[in-house]
Formats: structure tokens, sequence, C-alpha cells
């Protein structure tokens, strides 16, 4: 078994026009908070210990996308795929559920290979792309994507804050569809057979809706998940444009998140102790 | 007698001498000592400090303990 | 500190002579009178300190919590209506009248009036009036009853004059409550962790499981387990019919592909992967591939319990349900994402899985680390819940009620309805407290027996309820894991204080210098960690998870993060901990077995505060010492500046702490600061406990709560209904430092007694004690027991009442029995109470339960109800008190004293677990005597010694000895103390043995004795036990009406039983006669007559059933025995008796 969180194909998906793969060193998603130079802030620190001292100390560049209030930036991690396997060039679509904060990227299956036409005709017939699917985390600001950068002996550290981040499984709607239109056609027989029994259940419903009277609690008939749940399917899919990783676009992008103009250097203007001061604040 | 409790003179439950003695019992309030007397039914509290707790008074016969 | 990665350099470093410019021979700098840290501690939280910081709490945080997540009450009818609370506060305990000038309430005026000691819970509400919206301020609510020295009391932060003011002891714990006059504890309640993953193994059934009980703050609880059934593992849940497929439950979770579901269990580890690998199996062979297929297979066997409306629900959507909301409650689902609760399933099976491969990798469920304390505050908290939310139903029921009439003459004021609800929340605390039963339907919860009547029979007992801590465990089990000492519980729980017998082990007491913790908030910390490069959860795989190296941080249970440098992580952590930057109760520690990180934030930790040592060198210097004596810092100084830290069992066992300043190595992170805080606050009254035989401590600490002394600086004041104490009680000459610290010495409980120990007479075998007859003429061991009386002269519904009267006259005056009764019906105080005498001359209406008398009220026939004293011994009126109850009735007391000089058969008892009862009492002149003319108080048998190994009781009197001699008090604190040696040394200064050992003169025949005799003082209790209050018996007396047998117990007169075991001897010695004596002539002979021919029971020679007297016979039998005769006929089974001649 390979590796399975292609930790380096840390992909972006802008939302708007520009859709593109960009190669970024993601790295461990350690966690960085803004202005926060670890090092700085170590040596700030009393008595730091001589077992730990500093080596080098590296610069770091915040940077963004251009155009934040038409652009987002997330990571997905395509998880069950091993690292040697990258989204090369095939042709994928994705699209996304913006209230339900969803993601669905789907991936053509090879047909050629390790592949079961027979299951495929069981399963509704033509099963040839594969969906993944994610929830998409929100950072709350506090998520970066970054990459080194060597310019000879200089090195500096680019930051790029991402919005969220979504861990894609793949889904296998084929099969329930298959589930769900052998119920229906199961219903449809069983029909006949299920009509006096529909007295019975205004009944229970009625004794039901006395209780609630007396307990003084009325409960909520759609719990909080189930909501989610019906929200989720009401919502429409809305497509997005799904950038290769060698289309200029992205290329451009790529180019532009680690050579921005714009791009700040950051200077640690807080002590750490401000900074935890702040965290815990109410 | 004047103390609280108990009903005014007539007793049709036993042959009790009520007459005998009934001046003030005069009883003392727990907070800040001063003497008070206590009506029936009304009530118990100081009429200088207005707690609510109230002694009795010491005993004014003689009092002989055995010395063991 | 990264401690595992030095600790090896570090132990090399070490054996070189020059390390740290020191060399291992230097002498150690010790910290002159580091123990005083323990006072300092002592002042800010310790003892019963976890009592009011755990009420505190709930009065200032909790509640307001409580109020906002039910804030709001709406009406159905009205949808325009709304009510909010915007904030509520507990107010100062007030009188409860509106006449009371004075509106402070005093505890001590709440004991002797038999009131609550309780507040005002006032409320902040806005609402609609109209089209207005109207806001009030102080709206009550109900009454809460107040915790004493809690911050809602009137004693906290008083002066000592102050205390003495409102006839408080200064001494006094608090930490109790007062309802309708009597003083209620709320003991502490030990269970078994929320939100954790505890598993085990059941070696007989081959079953591994985790489990985890979840509790939200919603107070709704549900216990998970994971556990393996015939080598499969399966998800188990009280609201599942069936046990559900590991699998099966992970692809419901979201985790659908067969890949990823190996990988977050087993990870890469090959022999987990192979265990778990029928699991994968199972669900494909019930054809469950998708989460849908899932859900809808875990649908069909949701238990459905709901008061829903509408249609049935499809079974998937019941699942879900189940899923997100019971299931784990305390993992969070986020809208549609699964992921935290898949992991927290997958990390369970984890867990089994290697305790599957490894027996060692379970848990112990005694482990101090895995219990949480309960305390009154969160009793009280889900008490309030439960009681508010019924508050707010009920108002919405009554708003509804009013706003559903059509025409209303005025504009609707919702705070009118509000002043009509009634006292439902005040009762509710009352009652609860008073009986308590916490019995909360909402909150599925049912427990009776948490209050306790404080006891105040000495000072001791009443603090040392105030320590306890009492488990939920079965009794009557026999499982001897949760009554042994745990190594965990070492400085947290005191491990010789608990009960013999039943209780054993199960009642614990804290240690003398713990803590227990309350909630803090863990948001904040959370971010902190991540601050500290905790890499979030979400982001992770199974890979990730499990990869060598990489640790699971955990905050309260839940699983935030990975991280790959714990050591720094952790070291990190506390470095901000200890600059003061969060909590100080936050603990934080390393399980390498898991490889987690656990970070604690939660309520009910046991911890204690412990000298930081860093470098090898103790943080806490003589200098900071001085500043404490000087009182320039105070304790929490020592916390703010990173001297000192909490640290909690589990945070402990992650520790290298040293006992003593000698024993500090380079791997050391902690000092103690004492090792006798180790025992608690009633152990700690031993002196020289480290040389006892261990359960000799262990009766001292149940005995010292029965010895009689002083219990309050307000004795006199008090009228308890029983109440015991000492004439001249002395504190001890040998002290411990526990003993000055809980302030044993200035409400002591015995005397120091000069005790010779030798044989003498005879009558001190078995344990008995001789005593000398001058010392009790001059008070050794005098007592008083002064025993309540009370009375309610009552208004009854009817319009009548009761009343007093004066003593009535018969033919020769004044009888005896009203004697001592004065005019107002009452009898004199200080006059002497004869046995039958009458204290209070009552007399009831005798219509008083009449209903429909609607008469004159002062016309009525009245009967006698007086109160006559019982005890065969004279007393005396101590106090006579008259007052008003809240409902206006008037409360009588009368406070009965007797004064009680030690006798033979009263109890006995030496600081060491040595009772014995006075056996003779010998003239001083018969006393053995010593050269200078000194008798001892007490004679003890020597052969009390060999058996019980005291050897701290010798050592006390030799330190008794020595101190009485130098003029001083001498120290025997644990592992500690005067030592034997300088001890003898003062005794050889003063001529005296250096053994201890006298030569004593007999005062019977004049001549020396013939061996020396081991004679000092030692501090002997009087124990509550005394001959008085047991010695009974009777020749005749009364008898029970239903079976005409003697009555059992003193109480009643009653006889002395023969019973089984008895009748048994009787039986085999064939003493048929006496047995027949006294098992029916004695007892409840009765003559009945029985027929002969039908075998039935008649009378005056008539058989009722054959209507002939012919064959009647008259015979004896049992009147039991017939009783159950007509009890059988009663129930139609008919008894004959066949007849025979003997």
């Amino acid at each position: 078994m390979t590796k399975v969180k292609s930790e380096n194909d840390g992909l972006f998906v802008a939302e708007e026009e520009e859709e593109e793969e960009v190669h970024s060193e993601t790295g461990s998603p350690e966690v960085f908070e803004d202005a926060g130079d670890r090092e700085n802030q170590d040596e700030e620190q009393e008595e730091e210990q001589e077992e730990d001292p500093v080596v080098s100390s590296i610069p770091l560049v915040l940077n963004g996308l251009s155009s934040r209030n038409r652009q987002s930036l997330h990571i997905l991690q395509y998880l069950g795929r091993p690292k040697s396997r990258p989204f090369g060039n095939e042709s994928l679509t994705a699209s996304v559920k913006k209230e339900s904060n969803c993601i669905e990227v789907k991936v053509p299956l090879d047909t050629l290979k390790f592949y079961d036409r027979a299951r495929s005709e069981e399963w509704g017939g033509d099963v040839e792309e594969h969906g993944l699917q994610g929830v998409l985390n929100k950072t709350d600001g506090g998520l970066y994507a970054a990459k080194i950068i060597k310019e000879g002996d200089q090195r500096k550290i680019i930051l790029i804050p991402v919005d969220s981040t979504a861990q894609l499984r793949p889904s296998f709607k084929y099969m329930d569809e298959v589930d769900a239109a052998s119920l229906v056609q199961r219903k449809a027989e069983a029909a006949s057979d299920t009509k006096p029994t529909g007295v019975q259940v205004l009944q229970t419903s009625a004794k039901a809706n006395a209780n609630v009277n007396a307990d003084g609690v009325a409960h909520n008939a759609l719990g909080e998940a189930l909501k989610h749940i019906k929200k989720f399917d009401e919502e429409e899919w809305s497509p997005l444009n799904w950038r290769l990783t060698d289309d200029s676009a992205t290329e451009n992008l790529h180019k532009e998140l680690i050579e921005q103009a714009e791009a700040k250097e950051l200077t640690t203007k807080t002590t750490m102790f401000e900074y935890i001061d702040k965290l815990t604040a109410d | 007698m004047n103390s609280a409790p108990v009903a005014n003179g007539s007793n049709p439950g036993g042959a009790y001498n009520n007459q005998a003695a009934r001046q003030d019992m005069e009883y003392l309030c727990a907070d800040c000592g001063a003497k008070n007397e206590i009506r029936s039914r009304e009530p118990i509290r100081c009429r200088e400090c207005g707690h609510r707790i109230m002694y009795k008074k010491r005993t004014k016969r003689m009092v002989q303990f055995e010395a063991r | 500190m990264a401690v595992d990665h030095e600790s090896e350099e570090d132990w090399q470093n070490a054996e070189r002579t020059n390390w740290r410019g020191l060399t291992l021979t230097d002498p150690i700098k010790t910290i002159q009178d580091k123990w005083l840290l323990l006072p300092a501690f002592l002042k800010v939280k310790g003892l019963v300190k976890q009592h009011i910081d755990s009420f505190n709490y709930f009065v200032d945080v909790d509640i307001k919590n409580i109020l906002k997540a039910n804030n709001k009450v709406t009406s159905d009818v009205d949808p325009r209506f709304w009510l909010k609370y915007t904030d509520i506060h507990v107010a100062f305990p007030d009188r409860n009248e509106p006449s009371a000038l004075d509106k402070q309430l005093t505890p001590h005026e709440c004991r002797l009036r038999d009131i609550t000691y309780s507040g005002q819970i006032l409320v902040t509400i806005q609402y609609t009036r109209g089209k207005t919206i109207v806001r009030r301020a102080n709206v009550c609510i109900g009454r809460l009853p107040i915790m004493l020295r809690s911050n809602k009391c009137v004693l906290t932060g008083r002066s000592e004059a102050d205390l003495a003011r409102m006839n408080e002891c200064p001494l006094d714990p608090g930490g109790y409550f007062i309802v309708k006059g009597t003083e209620k504890v709320i003991l502490v309640q030990e269970q078994l962790s929320k939100n954790r993953i505890i598993v085990e193994v059941d070696p007989v059934k081959a079953v591994v499981q985790a489990s985890c009980t979840s509790s939200t703050h919603g107070g709704l609880k549900s216990k998970t387990y994971v556990a393996t059934k015939k080598g499969k593992i399966y998800l188990r849940h009280n609201s599942i019919h069936e046990d559900v497929p590991i699998a099966i439950a992970l692809k419901a979770l979201g985790i659908q592909s067969d890949k990823e579901i190996l990988l977050i269990t087993a990870g890469n580890t090959e022999a987990y992967k192979a265990t778990f690998s029928p699991n994968l199996e199972e669900a494909a062979k019930l054809g469950i591939f998708t989460q849908h297929q899932a859900l809808e297979w875990i649908g069909s066997r949701v238990k459905v319990n709901r008061k829903v409306i509408g249609p049935r629900r499809p079974s998937w959507e019941e699942a879900l349900e189940a899923l997100a909301t019971i299931v784990l409650a305390h993992v969070p689902v986020n809208g549609l994402d699964f992921r935290a609760k898949a992991i927290f399933v997958a990390t369970m099976t984890r867990r089994v899985l290697m305790a599957m491969e490894d027996e060692s990798m379970v848990d112990d469920r005694d482990y101090v680390g895995n219990k949480r304390l309960e305390l009154a505050g969160q009793l009280l908290a889900l008490l309030f819940e439960d009681l508010f939310k019924t508050f707010n139903t009920n108002l919405k029921s009554a708003i509804d009620k009013v706003l559903k009439k059509p025409s209303r003459t005025s504009e609707f004021d919702a705070f009118n309805t509000m002043q009509f609800q009634g006292d439902h929340i005040t009762s509710g605390f009352v009652r609860a407290i008073s009986t308590g039963n916490w019995s909360l339907k909402r909150f599925k919860m049912d427990r009776a027996g948490v209050t306790h009547v404080l006891s105040r029979l000495s000072f001791i007992s009443a603090l040392g309820m105030m320590t306890r801590i009492s488990s939920q465990f079965e009794k009557t089990r026999k499982v001897s894991g949760p009554r042994a000492l745990q190594p965990s519980q070492w400085g947290m729980l005191c491990p010789s204080d608990t009960p013999e017998g039943e209780a054993c082990g199960l009642v614990k007491n804290l240690a003398l210098m713990t803590h227990i913790t309350t909630d803090v908030e863990e948001e904040p910390i959370i971010k902190i960690a991540f601050m500290l490069g905790v890499e979030d959860i979400s982001l992770a795989t199974g890979s990730e998870i499990y990869s060598p190296g990489t640790f699971v941080v955990n905050v309260n249970g839940s699983i935030i993060g990975l991280t790959r440098y714990p050591t720094r992580f952790v070291s990190s952590f506390r470095r901000l901990r200890r600059a003061g930057r969060f909590s100080e109760f936050v603990s934080v520690y390393i399980n390498h077995h898991h490889r987690t990180v656990h970070i604690a934030s939660d309520g009910g930790r046991i911890c204690r505060p412990m000298i930081i040592v860093e470098s090898g060198q103790p943080r806490v210097s003589s200098k900071h010492i001085t500043q404490l004596k000087n009182g320039a810092i105070n304790f929490d100084d020592f916390l703010h500046r990173g001297l000192v830290e909490y640290l909690d069992v589990n945070e402990e066992n992650d520790s290298y702490i040293a006992l003593y300043e000698q024993d500090i190595v380079a791997s050391t992170t902690h000092l103690e600061i004492e090792p006798f805080t180790l025992l608690g606050a009633v152990a700690g009254l031993i002196p020289y406990p480290h040389h006892n035989q261990s359960p000799r401590n262990t009766y001292q600490c149940a005995m010292g709560k029965q010895a009689i002394g002083a219990i309050g600086y307000n004795q006199l004041n008090r009228i308890d209904t029983l109440l015991y104490l000492s004439v001249y009680p002395q504190q001890p000459m040998v002290k411990t430092k526990t003993i000055e610290l809980i302030g044993y010495d200035r409400l002591p409980a015995g005397q120091n007694a000069t005790v010779a120990v030798m044989s003498y007479s005879g009558y001190d075998i078995e344990d008995a004690l001789i005593l000398n007859k001058a010392s009790l003429d001059r008070g050794y061991g005098r007592c008083q027991v002064l025993r309540k009386n009370a009375t309610l002269l009552r208004k009854y519904p009817n319009g009548t009442f009761d009343r007093l009267a004066d003593a009535p006259n018969d033919e020769t005056g004044k009888m005896k029995k009203y004697d001592i009764i004065e005019e107002d019906g009452l009898a004199g105080v200080g006059e002497r109470v004869d046995p039958g005498d009458i204290y209070i001359n009552k007399q009831t209406p005798t219509n008083a339960n009449d209903n429909s008398f609607t008469g004159q009220a002062s016309t009525v026939p009245y009967k006698n109800a007086p109160m006559t004293y019982k005890s065969p011994v004279a007393g005396y009126i101590d106090k006579v008190m008259i007052t008003d109850t809240e409902n206006d009735q008037t409360l009588l007391k009368v406070l009965i004293r007797q004064t009680r000089r030690p006798e033979l058969g009263d109890k006995f008892s030496s600081r060491h677990g040595q009772k014995g009862v006075c056996g003779l009492i010998v003239n001083q002149e018969d006393m053995p005597f010593n050269d200078q003319g000194i008798v001892p108080d007490t004679i003890m048998n020597p052969h009390g010694f060999p058996s019980r190994m005291t050897v701290g009781k010798m050592i006390e009197l030799l330190a008794g000895k020595a101190g009485v001699l130098a003029g001083k008090l001498q120290y025997g604190t644990a592992f500690g103390g005067s030592k034997v040696e300088d001890m003898s040394r003062i005794l050889i200064e003063n001529g005296f043995s250096y053994a201890g050992k006298d030569m004593l003169t007999s005062g019977i025949t004049g001549e020396s004795m013939e061996a020396y005799v081991y004679f000092g003082p030692i501090y002997y209790q009087k124990l509550k036990h005394m001959v008085m209050d047991k010695m009974h018996a009777r020749a005749r007396g009364p008898r029970a009406t239903l079976t005409r047998q003697p009555t059992e117990g003193r109480s009643r007169e009653g006889g002395l039983r023969l019973g089984e075991m008895e009748r048994d001897c009787l039986i085999g010695y064939g003493a048929t006669q006496l047995l027949l004596e006294r098992l029916m002539i004695s007892s409840d002979k009765f003559e009945v007559n029985a027929c002969q021919e039908c075998g039935l029971m008649g009378y005056n020679g008539w058989c009722p059933y054959c209507k002939s007297s012919k064959k009647m016979s008259q015979l004896t039998i049992p009147y039991a025995a017939k009783l159950l005769f007509q009890e059988l006929m009663a129930m139609n089974v008919i008894p004959r008796l066949v007849l025979d001649d003997a």
C-alpha cells in the first residue's frame, strides 16, 4: 500500500472562472497564525533553553490571491489515491454546493484496466466516472499554504491563506440509485397491501401529539443533522471549471501566488504573550 | 400569665390556678439582651432590635448542685 | 521539560565530578521551613475549599450558562409574545419576611429558628407587553440555599470579632448548607470520568471492550461501547437493538471505502490489519457498501423513542439522527461532517485492537486519574436546570392560559403571571437537600442519600465529613478492586482514613493538600494548542494519525489534532501555564502507550500543588519562604511566579517528583512540599503515625470522630439535638503540624493523661483501663451531654391553636412532676429535671383536626400534651428558647444538660487505635506512685502493645514526658517530628531514665515495684459510647400490641432476645422446659380453646364450627402462633390443631 494522502497534490480551485491546479509545497499542514513568527517569539521568551538555539531565520512573506472577493482558495485532499498517481491531465469536472459547503469532483474511470463491465451493468449501465465528494472545512483564517523559495543563498517562505480544506472521499451514488430504484419498485408492488394500515398510522401520530403537549417540550421534527441533509438535497450543484496543471491560467495564478508584487514581508509586532492573551480573551 | 402561647385564663380542660402570679414573665432577646414580654399569639420579636429569638430568664428559685 | 531525551545524558553528567559546579558529595541546600507553603495553601485552597469553590462556580458562572441555554419563553397562542431572561444572580441570604427591619440573616439564627439559610435568585427579564418591550431587573424566581463561607455567605471575609458577634465559630469550616435548621452536607461523589475511553478485558468471556460515557452540558448521558464478539468488533449502544458491525458503523459515519476504514482503525500495523480484516468481510457479506446502505441497516435497528408529530421517518434518517445526537453525544457533528465522530469511533476500535494484541494495553478503572469527583456545585447546577426548565414550562402554560382568553380587561403583563408561579424552585431545592433525593427525570438521574446531616459530635467529625468522598459502587459487591488502596491516590486521598466494614475502601477522604478543579473553558486552550503547532485532525488520515512518532492531542477526551513533537509541545504548554497564561488547573500529560497527549480542563479532577524543579534546582528558595513569612507574598504569588504548580493525577504520573531535596536528580521535575500532606485532616491528628501498624491508624481515624471535646467556639450558643462537650479539654502535649493547621489545638477533644503501662488488679484485661478516682474528681474525662427537646405550638386550619398552661394544683398544692413549671408553662432555666418531670406543659385542642368546627377558638376544650423528661438520670434545664418559624408557628426549644463523670464501662482511646473501657476506678491512695509522688491518671495493661505494634504510642509517651519536663509541646508529625534521641536527652537532663521508665511504689503494699514502669503522658480521648446511654435490663415491661411479645430496643424498654442461635444451644442441650419458659411462658403465652373434632380454635369451651362444646380442650400456645393461624385463615388456608395426649 502506498501513502494515501497526496499531500503534495494540494490543489487550489478558485471558485469563479479561473480554475487551476497548482503544485505547491503544502508540506505539513502546520498551523501558523497571522503575524506569527515562532522563532522570533521564542527568542523573546526570557528563558529559552540553551539546548534549542536559533540556527537561522527565514523571512516570511504573506501573499494571497489578488482578487479575494471573487476568488477563494481551497485545499483538496484525495484520500485513498496514491501519491504516485497524481491527477495529470485527466479531464476532471467539479461542482460545488455553496450553502452546504460541499464539493464534488468527477474523475473518469479507466475502463480499460481493472474494470468489471458486468458489475457496471448491474449498477445501472454506464459507471464511467468516479465521484469524489467532500465537506469544505472552513479554516477561520488560521491555515496557510506555504512554499519555501530558494533564491541563491536566500530562502523565504511564502504563506498563502487558505479558505477551507476538504477531504474527498469516493461516493457510490450509482449503488444507492440502484437501491432506491428497487425500493420504489417494491413499494409500488406492495402499495395495495399497505392501504388498510394507513388509519393506524394516523392514530399513533395523534397519540404522539398528545405526549408532546404533556411533556411541554416540543422537539423539532427534524434534528440538526437532518436539516443539513435536507438543505444539501435541495441545493443544486453549481458547476466549476477545471483547469489543468499546464494550462496557462493555472501557471499565471501559480506565478502570481509566488511572486506577487504586493507580497508583504512579515515582521513581529506583538509579543507571544500579547498574542496568547488575544487568544484566551473572553 | 401574660406570656404568649397560653390562652387567656379560661381553661375548660383542667382545673388550673391561673390567677396566681400572673405577673409579667420577661424574656431576653438573643441578640441585644433587652427584656421583652411575649404576648399571646403575637409574633415573637424584640421591641428593641426586632430579633426573633427569645430566651427565658434564669429561675429565681435556689438551685442546689451536688458536687461530685 | 524534554525529560526523556535528556535524562540519559544528564545521568552521565551527574557521574562526573563537576556537574553544574557541584560534586555529588556537596551538601544539598535545603529550603528552610518550606512546609510554610502549606498554611499559605490552606488559606486559599484545600480542605473544604473545594466545596466552596464548586458552589461559587455554580453561583457565579454556571447559573448564568444555564440561564443562557434556557433564556426564552414563548407562547403557542400569541406568536408575538416572548419573554427573555437576560441576566441572573444570587443575592446574599436575607430574612424572608417583608416586615423585618434588619434583613440580614445569620446562619446561627437559621439553626435556632429551624429556617433555611437561602438567598434570592434574581433575574433580569425582557418581555413584550402589547407592542412595547418591558425590561425588569431583580425579579425573584426562587430562593437558593447558600453554602456557608461561600461568596454569597455573610460570614465570608469577616474578622474573628465579627464572627463572634454573629455567634459563629471562626474555626468552623463551612461548606455545608442550613436547611430547615439542620446542617446538611452534600458529600463529594466519586465517578468514572466522562468522555474518556476506557478499555477493559473480560478474561473469562475473552471480550475486549472500549467504552465511553458521553456527557454534554445539556446533561444528556449515554454510554457507547466498541467491543469484540467472536473475534469481530461491534459498536454497541443503548439506542440500537443490535450490535453494529464496526465496518457498518464507520460506513454510516461516512468512511465508505474499505481501504480508508482499515487505515483509520488499524493504520499500517500488519498485526492490527490482520485482526481487523474479518470486520470488513462481514460488512461485505451483509451487502453494505455505501453510507446510505449502512444507515438503512442501522436505521431499521434504532429504538424509536419519538414523540414527534408526523409520519414515520425513513429508517436511514432515524439512523443519521441517532448517530449525530445520541451515539457519542459529546463529539460534535458540524453540518454534514461526521469525520470527528468517525475518528473517535476509529480510535476506540484501535484501542480494542491494541488490547486484543497486548493484554497490558487495558485501562484501570480504579486509577484515580480516571475518576472525577462531583461536588455540591455540579449537583445543584443539575437541580437548578431541572427546576428552572419546569418553572419555564409552567410559566409558559400559565401565560398561554391567559392569552387564550379572548378579551382581557387590561393589557397582559407577563410579570404578574410570573409572580404567581409559586415557590417551585425554592421548595425544589429545600426538598432535595433535606431529603437527599436527587431525582431528575429530565436527566435520567435518580440518586438517594446525596446529602447527610453534618455530624457535630466533635470538631473532627464535622471536618472529616467535609473531606469525605463516597463512591457510586455497590457496597454489597464482592470485588476488591475499587476498595483496594491505589498507588495513584498517593497525596490525593488519605491512605488511612476509611471506615471499617462494608464501606471499607469505598468511602475515602481527601488528603490535606488537595484541590478539586472546576470547569475551565476549553476553546482558548484548544486555540493555544493549535498555536503551539498542533495539526488539525480534520486534515489527517489514518496514515498520519498512526505514523510512528506522531502523537494524537486530546482536549477533555475529544481528539483535536496531531503533533510530532509531543515533549516540546507539552513543555511549552506547561511553560505557558506556569506563566499564568491560562488557568493553573489545566493539566497536560503524555501517554506513551497510546501515543497521545492529553489536555484536561474539566472539573472534578483531584490535584495538588508541587514545587517546580528546574535543572536540578527547586524554584522555591529560602528567600521566597522569608517573603512568605513576612506576608509579602502569598500562595497565589508562588503560582503566578511559576515556583509552584498544581498537578493532577495524570500529570503527576508524567512527572518525576522528589520526596526530599536530597533525592533531586537531573531528571527531577518536581519536589514535594511536605510528605505529611499525604494524610488527611483526621489521620493528621495521630502522632508518629509512621511508626504504627497501618490498621491502627485507620482505627484511630474512625475513633477520632467519636471523641468528646470542644466542637466550636459557639458550642454553648448552639441548640443541637445531641451535643457532647468535654468539661476540661486540653490540647495534646504531642502535636502535629496538621493539628495546628486545622485548629485541633484550639478545639481539642481529649486530655493528656499520665499513663503507667503496667498490670493492675486483673480488672485491666482485654484492654480495660484503670482510672484514678482522684483524677475523676478533678475533672478528668468529665463531659456534658446536652439534649434538645423541641415542640411547635401549632395553629390549626380550623382556627384553634395549641397553648401552654401553668402547673395545675391538686389537694396538696402543686404536683411533684409540675414542680419546675413556671407560670408560662415552661420549666425554669437552671432547674433540676428529675425523671418523669414535665418541662413543657403544652395543651392541644381536642378538635384540632375537625375542619368543620367554626366556633370560638378560645372556648374549645383542651387536652394535655406535655413533654416529660425520660432519662433515668436527672438533668438541668440549660436554655429555654422561644421563637417563630418561617410560617409563624411558635417554636419552643428546651436544652437539658447532664454532667457526667467517667464510670465503669465508659470508653476511652488513645490516638493510636487503642480503645478500652474503664475496668476499675481506684482510690488515689491505692494507685502506684513514683519518687516524686506523681500518681497516674490511668493504668494501661502492657498486653495492649505486642500484637498491636503501636510504636507511635510509645514514642508519644516519651515525647510527651520530655515535653512536660522541658515545658514545651513536642511534635509527632508524620515522617518527621521530635526525634526519640532528643527526647531521651531531655529526660536524662531532667534526671529521668532515657527509656521513659520510672521506678514506682505500689500504693497497696507500699513496696517498690519489681520492674521499672513505662510512665508518662499520653493524649486520651473519651469516646461518646457511655455506659449510661447503653445500660438496660428488664424483668417485665411493655409488650407490642400486635404480637403481645416484649418490645424491642432500649428506647422502648424492650426485652433481651433469646435468638435463634441461643435457641439452638438449648435444643442441643435438651433443656426443653427452659425453652418453653423463655419462648412462651415469659413471652406471649396465650390460652386457647381448641376443638379436637375439627382442630379449629373456639372460645369459652365452645366450638363455633362444630356448634358443640363436647370435645373442647384448653391449651397454652404463644399468642404469635394463634395470630399466625388466624392470619392463615384470613388467606383461605386452614390450619388444624391435631391434639394428642402427651
